[in-house]
């Protein structure tokens, strides 16, 4: 490993290996089920899977961190705390964990399983980090994609714990678990179900020769024939505000934030992330390796910035931004 | 939606094609049931999108697939490419990205979202198919019901053919 | 239980002028059956300098006409000072506040309402927030009936508001939306989240009412209503609605509510009296059904 732990997405055991194959130090992933915030059909593991990848990850000298992120429902806490459970049995490195409840289940039941605070716990303020850590004794903290860089750099000198930041992949533009825009639309959002802008309520449609992408039957965007789509996350859609026209809230754009590993470093943040479970083995095939690249030349003090041009093509929409890491993004 | 010219629907190739579907048909379906039964786990991640009709319609050829996975007895049959099935779950695009697809080789996302292929219908049902290839690391020889050693090399072949007949950027 | 439902004021959520704030301040101390006030700046740390006089005058104004007013804390602090205003807030160990972001239970001893911004979906998580002093939650708006009833259930003790009047509040984020259309940057505002008292709306590409921004916060463009009876109320546990501050008729809405929690009219008659007050959106009701937020209210799905 080298001077930042590089942390990979495996939304199945195949792309858990793929991703430990091409340079990643850490993957993290879900079981099949609403206890993780990427329940997505088809996607993730059974128990039996997530022991098997963790004796196989362990052999090739990676670290497994289960996501049991989500809110658990009321009157249904017994399932997010036997994920708990079933994770401590299976040997992985820590759970990522967001909910009060199921992080005091971990504490008491567990006292030995390392936690990371889920950025769905929305902690990005030193006193909100120092809460979960006094409380509930985490020892990472995944920071909200919110903070700019020198924000990062400040609330580093205050806490104690590491920290992990996001800097590939799909962008969160609000509070992460505590946004229901998409409960709004659909009754289903990633804090009550694990899911954003679910897939069975997504449809596609070709009207006048564009493809107008909607989701529980509201229209998001509108695609003019080889122009780039994109999946109909409600905080990506094109807006009329006051007749005009606009990506109010982001551009339908992805978060690449390698030119910006050096700045990470500095600030002292531990490992970086890679969003994706949902995207397959070739996606992390091919961000762990740029990474790992730049994260070898960076320790080898050489400039990474030629590895980030590797990875345009996989952006939604096929543009990229640093997101809100650079403050202009306000 | 991008793809090379190509005769698509052709009427005279269509009807050859359609009047020999038979073969195809079975060939497929029994590869279909071999799955099946030497990869379970494949079908019980698939979950509830086994029950659903997909229809997979290479944009350059006049004929499409519909599959019904079904558990151990699901089907394949050579329907014309402009068959409208009600309330199926429909991926186009090029065939050799599609292929490319099936094997893991392209990402899903991107060729979505370049327009590359395309998807109608039952999105759930895509993305749970799509996840469950993912994962299932099945390849076209697990299909044909080859085994070791000649499936290795099987593979082999057909990527070194993938590898030469794609384009040099972004299948 | 004999107690009848309590009606409380929310915090206002937006940029309003000072003296709008101590005239509807006024009315409300005046004319409204509400029990409880919330007062404070939850949205955004710029607005609090400006408007933090005119609270204090309204604070007076409430509790000298028998009010009680609960200081609620800012739901996502920014700046530094965001910080400090929280911390200041929670260090007032003696009097009840509401916490509306996770960093104001750092050093909290005293008691506390959870608002209806923190992320509480479960009687795991409420449980953990009364052992630190949670007297009261406001529920998550995205709770269906049924987890609140599951709440209350598994927390005796707890008093329980649902957000029964607005415009739902449905994400915050570090970028303002107000400054990004007006093509400004979040530093440089020039405050002008104050043209909207009701938040800026704005539709889909075909043309439907959806969402409502309000500075770095987004609003659903519907107004939830809560038409539930005092029986429905009570049985699932809950206390008291809250009603949410709007251009609206808040004094009409405050006593339609009111007849309606004691039983004195229906739900039809309800929602009558409230698109009378002049709400600033079609009235929904889908998440206590457990259904999606939008859906109107009184149908189910």
């Amino acid at each position: 490993m080298g001077s930042i732990e590089l942390v990979c997405p495996a939304g199945s055991p195949a792309m858990l290996r793929a991703a430990i194959e091409a340079g990643a130090d850490s993957v993290y992933c879900g079981l099949r089920d609403d206890t993780n915030a990427r329940n997505f059909p088809g996607l993730n593991f059974s128990p039996a899977e997530l022991r098997d990848s963790v004796a196989w990850a362990h052999d090739h000298g990676a670290k497994v961190l289960l996501a049991v992120n989500t809110f658990a429902r009321a009157g249904a806490g017994d399932r997010w705390r036997a994920s708990v459970d079933a994770a401590a049995g299976t040997g992985v490195d820590a759970v990522i964990v967001a909910d009060l409840g199921v992080l005091a289940h971990a504490r008491e039941a567990h006292p030995g399983l390392r936690l990371h605070l889920s950025v769905q716990a929305a902690a990005g303020s030193p006193e909100a980090i120092d809460f979960y850590a006094e409380a509930y004794g985490v020892k990472r903290v995944v920071l909200p994609r919110v903070l700019s860089v020198e924000e990062i750099a400040a609330l580093m000198r205050e806490i104690t714990v590491e920290t992990e930041a996001f800097v590939f992949g799909g962008l969160c533009v609000m509070a992460e678990g505590r946004c229901a825009l998409s409960s709004y639309v659909t009754g289903r959002s990633p804090n009550l179900s694990g899911v954003c802008s679910p897939p069975e309520a997504v449809t596609y449609t070709e009207e006048e020769g564009a493809l107008v992408s909607r989701l529980g039957g509201l229209a998001l965007d509108r695609y003019a024939p080889g122009e780039p789509a994109g999946y109909p996350t409600l905080c990506k859609g094109r807006f009329d505000v006051d007749g005009g026209l606009s990506y109010l809230f982001e551009d339908p754009v992805s978060l690449n934030a390698m030119s910006l590993l050096a700045a990470l470093r500095r600030a002292g943040v531990t490992a970086v992330k890679v969003e994706g479970r949902q995207r397959g083995k070739a996606y992390v095939a091919r961000v762990a390796s740029a990474f790992r690249a730049a994260i070898d030349a960076l320790d080898q003090g050489v400039d990474p910035a030629p590895f980030e041009r590797l990875l345009s093509d996989l952006a939604e929409g096929g543009r990229e931004t640093a997101g809100a890491y650079r403050k202009t993004w306000r | 939606m991008t793809g090379r010219a190509a005769p698509r629907r052709s009427g005279a190739a269509a009807v050859v094609l359609m009047a020999l579907r038979h073969p195809a048909e079975r060939l497929l379906t029994l590869a279909l049931r071999r799955v099946a039964r030497r990869r379970p786990d494949v079908f019980e991640r698939l979950g509830e999108a086994g029950d659903v009709t997909f229809i997979v319609a290479p944009s350059d050829l006049p004929v499409a697939f519909r599959l019904r996975p079904g558990g151990g007895s699901g089907d394949v049959q050579v329907i014309r490419a402009a068959d409208e099935t009600p309330r199926a779950a429909r991926i186009s695009g090029p065939l050799l990205t599609l292929l490319a697809l099936f094997d893991g080789r392209c990402d899903a996302d991107s060729a979505f979202f370049s327009r590359r292929i395309r998807i109608d219908g039952d999105t759930r049902a895509v993305v749970a198919l799509h996840n469950t290839l993912e994962a299932a690391e099945l390849t076209l020889a697990d299909l044909l019901g080859v085994g070791p050693p000649f499936r290795d090399r099987l593979n082999a072949g057909l990527s070194g053919a993938l590898n030469r007949l794609r384009p040099a950027e972004g299948l | 239980m004999t107690d009848p439902i309590q009606l409380t004021l929310g915090p206002l959520l937006f940029n309003w002028a000072p003296d709008r704030i101590r005239d509807f301040y006024a009315r409300v101390a005046d004319e409204a059956p509400v029990d409880r006030v919330y007062l404070g700046e939850v949205v955004c740390g710029k607005r609090a300098p400006l408007l933090d006089a005119a609270l204090a005058d309204a604070a007076e104004r409430l509790t000298h006409a028998g009010k009680t007013v609960v200081w609620s804390t800012l739901g996502l602090p920014a700046l530094r000072r965001d910080r400090k205003s929280i911390a200041v807030l929670a260090a007032e160990q003696e009097m009840l506040i509401e916490i509306n972001d996770i960093s104001a239970l750092r050093g909290r001893t005293g008691p506390f309402v959870a608002g209806p911004l923190l992320n509480v979906y479960n009687e795991g998580a409420a449980r953990e927030l009364m052992a630190r002093g949670c007297v009261r939650l406001c529920a998550n708006v995205e709770l269906s009936l049924d987890a609140v009833s599951a709440v209350a259930a598994a927390c005796p003790g707890l008093e329980i508001e649902l957000f029964a009047f607005g415009r739902l509040p449905l994400a915050l984020s570090g970028r303002c939306y107000h400054a990004r259309h007006h093509g400004l940057h979040k530093d440089a505002c020039q405050f002008i989240c104050d043209r909207d008292p009701d938040g800026l709306a704005l539709k889909t590409l075909d043309g439907r009412d959806f969402l409502a921004v309000n500075g770095v916060q987004t609003l659903s463009h519907g107004v939830q209503l809560v038409d539930a009876g005092p029986a429905t109320l009570k049985a699932a546990g809950v206390t008291a609605l809250r009603l949410s501050p709007h251009t609206a008729d808040m004094v009409a809405v405050a006593s339609a509510l009111r007849d309606r929690a004691d039983g004195r009219i229906d739900a039809a008659e309800l929602a009558a009296r409230i698109v009378a007050s002049g709400p600033p959106g079609a009235l929904v009701g889908g998440y206590l059904r457990g259904d999606a937020g939008l859906r109107p209210v009184g149908a189910p799905s």
